[in-house]
């Protein structure tokens, strides 16, 4: 039977700038479906040079919290992570006395650490072999960003790192329920971080060879929309048992091929999107989506972008989102992937 | 806060797999492991510029599977996932029928197998040559998680563990967790990893690698050997390996998974995470650490790795057997705590712990030492520790099930 686990705090990070005031801030002046880039960048391509809007994350709030210093050798990756962690502990701090001892980090991440380990084989390639740089290898891990979270708290408690692309944030769900439902921890530090580089806006205008789209269309299935965004987006779990709810609770989580359970099950509630303007995908959500009434499915991913561990973004979003009363629960967060499975993380 | 106590009900391994320099299945791994050989090579495959050519232990070309050569890069660690996911199937008695009707979960650690780290691809890229899409499009079909549940086309949950060098180990852990949650009752659980020239000239600019064969604990021990290969266990509700009336090969009883918060990528002096690991995982086994039979060390032979595992040994297993075999397969990475988990559920079923090869001196920093020869054993539980970049800890403790003989 599945525990229902108490969102307690909310840390955020991306192209809308930093915490949780400032998503609601974009949440007031954005109006939904319309996308929000907040900087672009020039990728030459065999075909020429293509300017691509993204949604840029800015780090540099976690010197609030952590002394320059000690960021010396860390990556973007592994700041904006520990950024969005520490807002979360922050933002629970007033209700809850959080023993970071007895805390568990989970990070979910579609691309990794990649932009590391693109600067560490820049280092290969220009300077040789032999003038490896040990720090951006160390750094290139994808469990560098959970490590370092780890480090800045600081934590004892056990630690998982996530890759498995578009599921990367459900699957973190499923350890997150595991830990705390089996007494390993009494809260979990529970996040999303990924981070764009010139690889990955290269790959994009590669893929999709078109212009460079303007704005984010999560409900334009037909049409290839997606801009790449970072940040990071954390949420502290606790059984709910221990606690008020806070902001709500993950009370189910379904993952599999859409059949009738998934099909009844969205039909239910409000329907948080994970729809980010990928054509490959589009598809399959308008066909999942083909009897709900278009007011009750929501995206949120033109206010932070597309990336792959997203679904926990979309939890956040939709959390705070409903603190300001643009939606109300129950309402269930829906990601599809390209192996046409389904990731539905209920909201209670 | 609640009063908080760990609960682990055990779980059954009903399969073992795996792959190695020291042998293309189990059984001929076991064999070279008890025969003390092993064969570090200067690989002709992963090159690089160093003053220094370091020996690896490289799979030989027998036992890797059909494209791992020709097909993409990427699709390697998955391939080798797949060979010991195979004879682990086997063994477990798992046919398609059931992988495909049951909720069937896949949780596999690696390193290499999920990182976009294509050199050939990035070369390109940098230099303006304008690579095409088949590297991006093979690296988004590589997670060897998913090419293990589309070869077997099951449908419960799955996941890419990327816990750096305890991958393999924490993706066991996490699978026991699955099952012990009611999210499924079987779980293809493991790691694998690949030699590239990423991981090569990482660890030779970090300066823990040796130019000769590694020397685990060993007081003139100069660093490790990289290697490569897979290790796959059959996880299994006790109700679900009964129902389908198959022996229970060991049992999962005891998972530890502990941060040292120090460093990104020098260990704990004091082995802080890897202690608390451990004792989270007695605590689970519900025993003391007195009743730990044996250990399989993580046992890199660099320098500060066996030192601080070395001089935890001594304070809290001053009696307990241990090994290295990483002298057999060498640092397989993301592997490595599942190759040597199935090693250490072997040593349970034969009764016979391997010598710790390439150990000759004792390191008089620590008061514990590796056994020197096959070791007959008459014990019930073995701990296998895996430590990785971060300090990042687990330990594992598996329990004997058939009657000792």
């Amino acid at each position: 039977m599945f525990e229902r686990m108490a969102v307690r705090g909310i840390g955020v990070v991306g192209g809308f700038g930093c915490g949780n005031q400032a998503f609601h801030h974009a949440l007031n002046t954005t109006p939904q479906g319309c996308g929000c880039p907040n900087d672009c960048v020039s990728i030459e391509t065999s075909y020429g040079p293509y300017t691509w809007p993204i949604y840029r994350a800015d780090d540099s709030p976690l010197q609030e919290f952590v002394p320059k210093r000690k960021l010396r050798r860390t990556n973007k990756f592994s700041r904006l992570a520990t950024l969005a962690a520490y807002l979360a502990l922050k933002d629970a701090a007033d209700s809850l006395k959080t023993d970071v001892e007895r805390t568990a980090v989970i990070i979910a991440t579609g691309y990794g650490a990649s932009s590391t380990t693109f600067k560490f084989l820049d280092n290969v390639i220009l300077e040789g072999d032999s003038l490896a740089s040990p720090t951006l290898f160390s750094n290139s891990v994808h469990s560098s960003a959970a490590s370092n979270v780890t480090i800045l708290l600081p934590t004892h408690g056990p630690c998982l790192t996530v890759t498995q692309f578009e599921m990367s944030g459900v699957a973190a769900v499923f350890n997150a329920h595991a830990w705390l439902q089996q007494r390993r921890v009494d809260a979990v530090l529970l996040g999303c971080v990924d981070e764009i580089n010139d690889v990955l806006l290269y790959s994009y205008q590669n893929f999709f060879k078109n212009q460079p789209p303007e704005n984010i269309e999560p409900f334009s299935y037909k049409r290839q929309t997606a801009i790449p965004g970072e940040g990071a987006a954390f949420l502290l779990l606790t059984r709910e048992e221990d606690s008020d709810i806070g902001y709500g609770c993950i009370s189910d989580v379904v993952w599999n091929k859409p059949d009738d359970t998934i099909v009844d099950l969205i039909s239910r509630q409000r329907i948080i999107s994970a729809a980010s303007g990928h054509k490959l995908c589009g598809h399959k959500y308008k066909t999942l989506f083909q009897n709900i009434p278009p007011q009750d499915i929501f995206s949120f991913t033109p206010l932070y972008g597309s990336m792959p561990s997203a679904q926990i973004f979309d939890i956040a979003a939709a959390l705070l989102a409903q603190t300001k009363e643009v939606l109300s629960r129950p309402f269930v967060s829906v990601k599809m992937d390209r192996s046409d499975s389904a990731a539905l993380i209920n909201l209670t | 806060m609640a009063n908080c106590t760990l609960k682990m009900n055990p779980v059954a391994v009903t399969g073992t797999g795996a792959l190695s320099a020291a042998g293309g299945n189990v059984s001929d791994m076991m064999q070279t492991i008890y025969s003390g050989r092993r064969n570090p090579v200067i690989s002709q495959l992963v090159r690089a510029d160093h003053a220094e050519h370091y020996p690896m232990f490289e799979l030989s070309p027998d036992w890797v599977p059909q494209n791992y050569y020709d097909g993409p890069e990427s699709f390697r660690c998955g391939l080798l996932a797949q060979t010991a996911a195979h004879e682990a199937l086997m063994q477990a008695q798992l046919e398609s029928n059931v992988l495909e009707s049951r909720p069937v979960g896949v949780c596999i650690g690696t390193t290499v197998g999920n990182a976009m780290n294509n050199e050939s691809f990035y070369r390109e890229f940098l230099n303006k040559y304008f690579p095409g899409t088949d590297s991006i499009q093979a690296y988004l079909k590589s997670n060897p998680a998913d090419m293990l549940a589309d070869l077997y086309h099951t449908h419960g949950p799955r996941q890419c563990i990327a816990n750096a060098c305890s991958s393999g180990a924490v993706a066991i852990g996490q699978a026991a967790e699955w099952i012990n949650s009611g999210f499924c009752d079987i779980v293809i659980a493991g790691g694998a990893d690949m030699l590239c020239r990423v991981i090569y000239n990482g660890f030779v600019s970090l300066k823990v690698t040796d130019i000769q064969p590694c020397r685990p604990f060993d007081k003139d021990r100069n660093g490790l050997n990289l290697g490569e290969g897979a290790g796959i266990i059959i996880l299994e509700s006790l109700k679900s390996a009964q129902s389908r009336n198959v022996p229970v090969i060991a049992t999962l009883c005891g998972y530890g998974n502990r941060c040292d918060a120090y460093h990104i990528s020098a260990p704990d002096p004091n082995g802080t995470g890897l202690e608390l690991a451990i004792n989270d995982a007695l605590l689970q086994a519900n025993i003391s650490p007195n009743e730990i039979g044996f250990i399989n060390a993580h046992g890199t032979a660099t320098l500060e790795n066996d030192k601080y595992e070395g001089m935890l040994f001594s304070r809290m297993f001053p009696h307990t057997l241990f090994h290295s075999t990483k002298g057999y397969t060498g640092h397989t990475l993301g592997a490595a705590g599942a190759i040597e988990a199935v090693i250490t559920i072997m040593t349970l079923e034969n009764q016979m712990l391997a010598s710790s090869v390439g150990f000759k001196t004792p390191d008089p920093d620590f008061q514990v030492n590796p056994v020197q020869q096959n070791m007959p054993l008459n014990e019930i539980y073995g701990l296998s520790n895996s430590v990785a970049f971060g300090g990042n800890n687990s330990a594992l403790i598996f329990k004997r099930e058939q009657e000792i003989v």
